[in-house]
């Protein structure tokens, strides 16, 4: 497969910025920093040779971006299960060792199923250096000072949680409000209304990852607001 | 890809990096997690499980060192977990007011016309309710307030009189009932000499045993440890640990086990070590009671 002439991917691209949340949306890239952290750039990653990869993945822009986006994720997260402490970095490794192969002509019938492959590869030769690297602040004190949250962040939360619907508004806080004994017991008067304490773990968990990333999106447009 | 649906107990194994040295069984459990949605959806639960009881104290002092050095190796779990921190600070500081009667009917209830109906019909309620629902508090708390007063003072009387003395009598200081309560275990089976087997004695309020074992050798580890019962029976009680050694070269393992789930009866901690040349298994013995 070859890179078609009309595949847009701007200008030049360096590593850290090909791993963004978003292919399509750029000024996030640039200027939110969400899901990201700042580093030093290894080597700039041209439009071509990305342009390529993409091509690689699929004929079809949209189709492309969209396979794209799903094995970073899946990747990302696959570094981050086997307790990497940066999996953007692992990726862009993956993704530099892919490209020289599709440059090589290799031939692959899954990119999904390869990518994951080339991943594993990554994560050995990398594993011995993370398994010493020091795990950096201070879980341990509910009250650790660095970890609270800023206004603007508390500002988000709650307009996400006047968002949920009234139903889940009432489990989220119900769950999360009382202490103590009076917390078990709330619990379990709301495990019998759910038929179970998995169910009603399930369904905490579900909302509150809908908080989460109701969060993100509220703090994204916020900083996209302020800068744009 | 499906190879069967998933174990969440696996799974969480797995997230604490506990499947390392089996690597079969990790390498299954990535594909199967990386090719599956519905795995993957497991283990964002079982993530967020883990998240919950670190953050509750509810993990045991293995685990809670195998989530700080591997679990939240990541970032993202980091932000994860403080985002947790953050919800349950922001919804604990909030006063329960406008909450629907019942959970159930809540969840019950998908029509959003309906429900909002059913919000406006329960506020208009709330403030009718409010106004009577005060005056009638004030009442009831004034004459709950006097009946309350008055069996406290007669309570503290009867317990100067009576409680007071007679529990100084019976009572050390030792016998106050804690929720730790503390096992030192020095001769394994091999060792004992026909001395009694330490005992442990435990009550209701007890919720955690803190145990030292003082180690033969000095070896770094890891040790292997579970706990049976006199038959040879698993306590469900596992851990992987490192022991202390001292600048001197004595070692020994520091650790708690729940409490809440021993019954009274003999029970071993049987110490393994999965490195060659670390010696065999050692059993060390001890009887719990529960003290009256």
């Amino acid at each position: 497969m070859s890179a078609g002439p009309n595949l847009i991917t701007g200008r030049l691209l360096y590593y850290k910025e090909t791993t963004g949340s978003s292919l399509i949306c750029t000024r996030s890239l640039y200027y939110c920093g969400l899901h990201m952290t700042q580093r030093e750039a290894k080597q700039p990653l041209t439009p071509e040779a990305f342009g390529k990869f993409l091509r690689w993945l699929s004929d079809r822009d949209e189709s492309a971006v969209k396979e794209y986006q799903s094995i970073r994720s899946r990747l990302v997260r696959y570094f981050i299960q086997k307790g990497c402490p940066d999996p953007d970095e692992l990726f862009d490794q993956t993704i530099d060792i892919m490209i020289g192969k599709i440059e090589a002509g290799e031939e692959v019938v899954s990119p999904i199923a390869y990518c994951y492959g080339v991943a594993k590869n990554v994560w050995r030769q990398n594993a011995r250096r993370f398994k010493y690297v020091p795990i950096t602040g201070d879980f341990t004190s509910p009250e650790q000072r660095d970890w609270g949250a800023s206004e603007q962040e508390l500002g988000c939360l709650e307009r996400c949680v006047n968002q949920l619907s009234p139903s889940d508004r009432e489990v989220i806080t119900r769950y999360h409000r009382s202490e103590g004994h009076e917390k078990i017991e709330t619990r379990k008067i709301l495990a019998e209304g759910f038929g179970g304490v998995n169910a009603l773990r399930i369904r905490t968990c579900r909302i509150r990852k809908d908080l989460r990333m109701c969060v993100v999106d509220c703090l994204k447009r916020s900083v996209e607001g302020k800068l744009g | 890809m499906n190879s069967g649906a998933i174990d969440r107990e696996v799974v969480r194994q797995y997230l604490l990096g506990r499947l390392d040295d089996n690597e079969e069984l990790e390498a299954r459990v990535s594909d199967q997690i990386f090719f599956e949605d519905e795995a993957s959806k497991i283990v964002d639960e079982v993530e967020d499980e883990i998240i919950e009881e670190y953050e509750e104290r509810r993990l045991d002092s293995a685990e809670r060192r195998a989530v700080e050095e591997y679990f939240l190796r990541s970032s993202e779990r980091q932000q994860k977990l403080r985002f947790y921190r953050n919800l349950q600070q922001h919804l604990a500081a909030k006063q329960p007011h406008g909450e629907l009667p019942t959970v159930t009917e809540g969840v019950k209830t998908n029509d959003r016309g309906r429900h909002q109906f059913a919000e406006r019909f329960s506020a208009r309620w709330m403030t009718r309710v409010l106004i009577y629902g005060q005056a009638a508090a004030l009442l009831a708390f004034a004459v709950l307030g006097w009946v309350y007063v008055s069996r406290v003072r007669k309570e503290r009387a009867v317990f100067h009189d009576q409680v007071v003395p007679s529990v100084f009598e019976v009572t050390s200081p030792t016998q106050l009932q804690s929720p730790v309560v503390l096992l030192t275990l020095v001769s394994d089976r091999s060792r004992a000499t026909g001395a009694q087997v330490p005992q442990l004695e435990i009550t209701t309020t007890t919720q955690r045993i803190i145990v030292e074992i003082a180690l033969t050798s000095s070896k770094t580890g890891p040790y292997d440890l579970h706990l049976e019962t006199r038959d040879g029976r698993s306590a469900n009680w596992t851990a992987k640990l490192l022991p202390l050694v001292s600048p001197e070269g004595d070692a020994r393992l520091v650790f708690d086990l729940p409490a809440q789930q021993m019954q009274p009866g003999f029970y071993s901690l049987v110490i393994s070590s999965d490195r060659p040349l670390q010696g065999e298994r050692r059993y060390y013995d001890f009887e719990v009671k529960h003290a009256k």
